[in-house]
């Protein structure tokens, strides 16, 4: 199941991309817009939005008729995670101001120069409102207030961004590891039964149970970096390619692995760590260290010495450090005296600050037979 | 005999390596997967343009500096080239050449870039950086046995002789000098396409990953642990091999060809006039825009990867598109892990250490006729002889020991020494060898006291090539060391998929400076021995 409207939105444009999306009456006569196009113009929207410095969580308001570009600005606004809010385009300046202080609102895509007059009206009682957009520019030529531009100027900076930057996204070659839990956590998302995961993978389920996943990556892989022909060798091989600015992201299991990462001076510092904390299934697969013993170890009361001592609050405390590994803690701890919890309750810069739920991982055979199939479909070009 | 003991378990190896391939349905799922055919073609590209552009590369710098002192310069410098092994010379291509390398870097504030271009430069699906790459490691080992051949043949009075009799260079290195040279040069050629075809650790970090070249497909399928997965591996193992049969054979049947087609190429009458013509002499000026040129494609390359990851193991924060680093810092060397190095320096002076003597036993009293067999470790892919080896040891009982691994790389060091050795051991004048037996020595004394005493200096440089051959080496020590044994060379392959690009650097400059220091051991030791000795300096 594919669970956004931006989601929707590529898969119609990559399985029917000259069907009509949407019709439009132009002076007198129906203009179509095919799903194609209106692919292009949200991503062109998003990424002007995304430069102009709309980020992720934040509100931004729509207001006008019921006109296209107005729905590619929300489907761009909820590509970037951001939240549209529509406002009715008969209310009065002043019943505007409420639903604008009170969602901390920095951006509007309005209509027309009735809109903006309206926006440009409040704007005293709207300190944070920066950026005003408007799709039609009839009658605005000689407004200069700022932070005020035209919608088609958006779309052409969004246009050169995305030219500039284009496939910025990736994850590592399955089998590595990481790799293959991007496909698990994809799959955890997107099967119809996720109950089904948690049992040995048998081939029919397999086929019901992956088919959203690899609908997903088929329509994901052209958008990615080098278009899905070649992925990074790992995910440390990511870290080093968003340092430089050839990916945008990267993925670690380490809540901690970007405070690291900017610590060893291996990522620049304005780099952040986000998880995934909304929606309807929050949370991704953790990872968990096992310190075992094999049965034919040749010492195993020093093994458990040595365990014994990796647990020890002490070495924990240690590994939790960023200056020396930068790996949380395993040990519960509200339970241990107060200066070693003080030590491991830092937040460094760069680290996950939001709690993220765990996702309990598929069954095991699942990881053999999803390489396996990945290969199969792209382990050539 | 020593010699025996390293090359004669590797045969049974081989036997039992190959036991799964009389099983059409392992060929059969070779075929069928989806991986192999692009793998083979990108194996096929990067192997033969690699080999292709070494012979452009080696033969032009030979073409355009022969003779003179560019010439003398070249070669001299040659040895430091070698002694770069080739893991790190990838690991230092890719910091060039990457779309955020350092050349991008250079390009960036020109032309305006604020992320690096989406260019595919580097992994790109026909393996051509690999090619790239491969050509001018490749090229400098075909100047440096195209030296030593040209030495052995006095091709320098054919030259003369040619330009006498009114030959242009061009002229006279068509007609005189390479229809001499070429047969000679059959077999380091030979061992340049098996290197291409086979070769795992610079492929990782050039070659393409959807899907990967041949020899690293099999070298992933061989350590997998499904049965029927490693099946597949040994299976593309032996299409490798057979790959590189088939190239061997093309080449002899065009040489053949060749041959026949123009027995005579100064005969014919149209050939005669252009033939006669002198061309203008060499100018000195030509000469150093010769030099230059030869030095910018071959000199420049190594001198670059060099500086690229000496900058890295020194930067601090570095990102794109900085030209350099905006900090320094000694702090990746001061923590560096030096363990890899240890083992590396403990396991390369055990197994050159073990294989000199060898070595020596089998040129003073070998069959000379047999040198063929000793050679064929340098000519045929190393992934076979691995997979052999690997189950040679298995058998035994000595897979993951110490022993297993210096007998692994054996397998590669001596008949490097050997090779290294042979062309001094020749020419030794055998006068004094009989002087010393008519003085009552036995063979052995003479030998101990006179000859190769005398022989110092090749012996060390001769001990130099095996040290830097065992450092150099991956896949035995992954396979025969079963992954316990962390060398420079497979720290720094493991270290490439990842993005720590300084620890990186630092681990491909131990690489580098092991086999240097050793380089320069033994062009120091002869003449601190030979201090009182006028003549041996």
């Amino acid at each position: 199941m594919l669970t956004t409207f931006p989601q929707l939105l590529l898969k119609h444009a990559a399985e029917r991309p000259t069907a009509p999306a949407m019709r439009e009456k132009e002076y007198g006569i129906w203009q179509t817009h095919s799903w194609a196009d209106m692919a292009a113009l949200v991503e062109h929207v998003a990424c002007g939005l995304h430069q102009a410095g709309l980020t992720r969580g934040e509100h931004m308001i729509i207001v006008g008729a019921n006109r296209p570009r107005l729905y590619a600005t929300m489907l761009a606004a909820q590509s970037l995670g951001a939240i549209p809010v529509p406002l009715y385009q008969d209310a009065v300046a002043t019943e505007c101001v409420f639903p604008i202080n009170n969602a901390e609102v920095r951006f509007a895509v309005v209509e027309d120069q009735e809109q903006v007059d309206k926006m440009l009206e409040i704007r005293e009682q709207c300190p944070q409102l920066q950026h005003v957009y408007y799709d039609d520019p009839r009658g605005l030529r000689n407004y200069d207030q700022p932070g005020l531009g035209g919608l088609e100027e958006l779309v052409g900076a969004g246009q050169a961004f995305a030219k500039a930057h284009p496939g910025r996204v990736s994850y590592p070659k399955p089998p590595d590891f990481h790799g293959t839990t991007f496909l698990k956590q994809l799959l955890l998302g997107l099967a119809p039964d996720a109950a089904v995961l948690q049992k040995p993978v048998d081939p029919a389920t397999f086929v019901t149970a992956t088919a959203p996943l690899w609908a997903y990556l088929d329509t994901l892989h052209p958008l990615q970096w080098r278009q899905g022909k070649a992925f990074p060798a790992s995910a440390a091989d990511m870290h080093r390619m968003l340092a430089d600015g050839e990916l945008a992201l990267s993925i670690t299991f380490n809540p901690n692995e970007g405070a690291n990462l900017i610590a060893a001076k291996q990522l620049p510092t304005t780099a952040y760590s986000f998880g995934f904390t909304g929606g309807s299934k929050p949370g991704t697969i953790g990872n968990v260290h096992f310190v075992a013993i094999p049965v034919n170890a040749s010492a195993v009361a020093g093994a458990k010495v040595f365990a014994n001592f990796l647990l020890s609050p002490e070495a924990q405390a240690r590994k939790a450090d960023v200056a020396v590994w930068g790996d949380g803690t395993v040990l519960k701890t509200s339970l241990l005296p107060a200066d070693v919890q003080a030590r491991m309750a830092k937040t460094p810069p760069g680290a996950l600050a939001e709690a993220v739920p765990t996702l309990p991982e598929p069954h095991a055979s699942w990881v053999e037979a999803l390489e396996a199939e990945w290969l199969k479909r792209y382990g050539a070009r | 005999m020593p010699v025996v003991l390293v090359m004669a378990p590797v045969l049974p190896g081989l036997w039992w390596a190959a036991a799964p391939l009389a099983d059409t349905s392992v060929w059969a799922a070779l075929w069928a997967d989806n991986q192999w055919p692009q793998a083979l073609q990108a194996t096929l590209s990067s192997a033969g343009v690699g080999t292709a552009l070494a012979c452009v590369l080696a033969g032009g710098a030979a073409m355009l500096t022969f003779p003179g002192a560019g010439w003398a310069k070249l070669t001299r410098r040659l040895p430091l080239l070698l002694a770069l092994p080739h893991a790190a010379f990838a690991v230092g291509l890719f910091f060039l050449l990457s779309p955020s390398g350092w050349l991008a870097r250079l390009l960036a504030y020109p032309l305006g870039w604020a992320a690096p271009p989406d260019w595919v430069t580097v992994q790109d699906p026909h393996g051509l950086a690999l090619a790239v790459a491969l050509a001018l490691k490749e090229s400098w080992f075909l100047l440096w046995v195209l030296a030593a051949v040209m030495g052995e043949q006095g091709t320098a009075r054919h030259m003369l002789v040619a330009r006498t009799l009114g030959h242009g260079t061009a002229s006279a290195w068509r007609h005189v000098l390479w229809p001499q040279l070429l047969p000679r040069m059959a077999w380091p050629l030979a061992a340049v396409w098996g290197y291409s075809l086979s070769v795992v650790d610079m492929a990782v970090v050039l070659g393409p990953g959807t899907p990967p070249t041949a020899a690293v497909l099999a070298w992933q399928w061989l350590t997998d642990p499904n049965p029927a997965t490693q099946a597949k591996g040994q299976a593309a193992a032996w299409a490798v091999l057979g790959l590189f049969g088939a190239g061997v054979a093309l080449a002899r049947l065009a040489w053949t060809a060749l041959k026949r087609w123009q027995p005579y190429p100064v005969g014919r009458a149209e050939r005669r006039a252009a033939v006669t013509l002198p061309e203008t002499g060499n100018t000195s000026g030509h000469n150093a825009a010769a030099w230059q040129l030869t030095q910018a494609a071959l000199w420049m390359p190594g001198v670059l990867v060099v500086a690229a990851l000496a900058l890295w193991s020194l930067a601090g924060s570095w990102f794109f598109p900085a030209v350099l680093p905006t900090d320094l810092t000694l702090t990746t060397w001061q923590q560096a892990d030096l363990s890899p190095m240890l083992t590396t320096l403990w396991l390369a002076t055990a197994t050159t250490l073990l294989c000199l003597p060898a070595a020596l036993c089998w040129l003073e009293w070998g069959p000379p006729r047999l040198n063929a067999l000793v050679f064929a470790p340098l000519v045929l892919p190393a992934l076979p002889l691995v997979a052999g080896q690997y189950h040679a040891l298995l058998r035994s009982g000595f897979d993951g020991s110490a022993a297993g691994l210096i007998w692994s790389h054996a397998l590669w060091v001596l008949p490097y020494m050997v090779l290294t050795l042979v062309g001094a051991y020749r020419a030794f004048d055998a006068r004094l060898l009989v002087s010393a037996r008519a003085l009552g020595c036995t063979r052995l004394q003479a030998c101990l006291r006179v000859k190769w005493p005398l022989l110092a200096r090749p012996i060390l440089a001769t001990f130099a090539v095996g040290f830097a051959v065992s450092v150099a080496q991956y896949l035995p020590t992954l396979f025969a060391g079963g992954g316990r044994f962390a060398t420079v060379t497979t720290e720094a392959v493991a270290l490439s998929a990842g993005g720590y690009r300084r620890v990186l650097a630092v681990q491909a400059l131990l690489q580098i400076a092991l086999p240097v220091a050793a380089f320069a051991m033994a062009a120091w030791i002869p003449t601190w021995l030979a201090r009182h000795r006028k003549g041996l300096r």
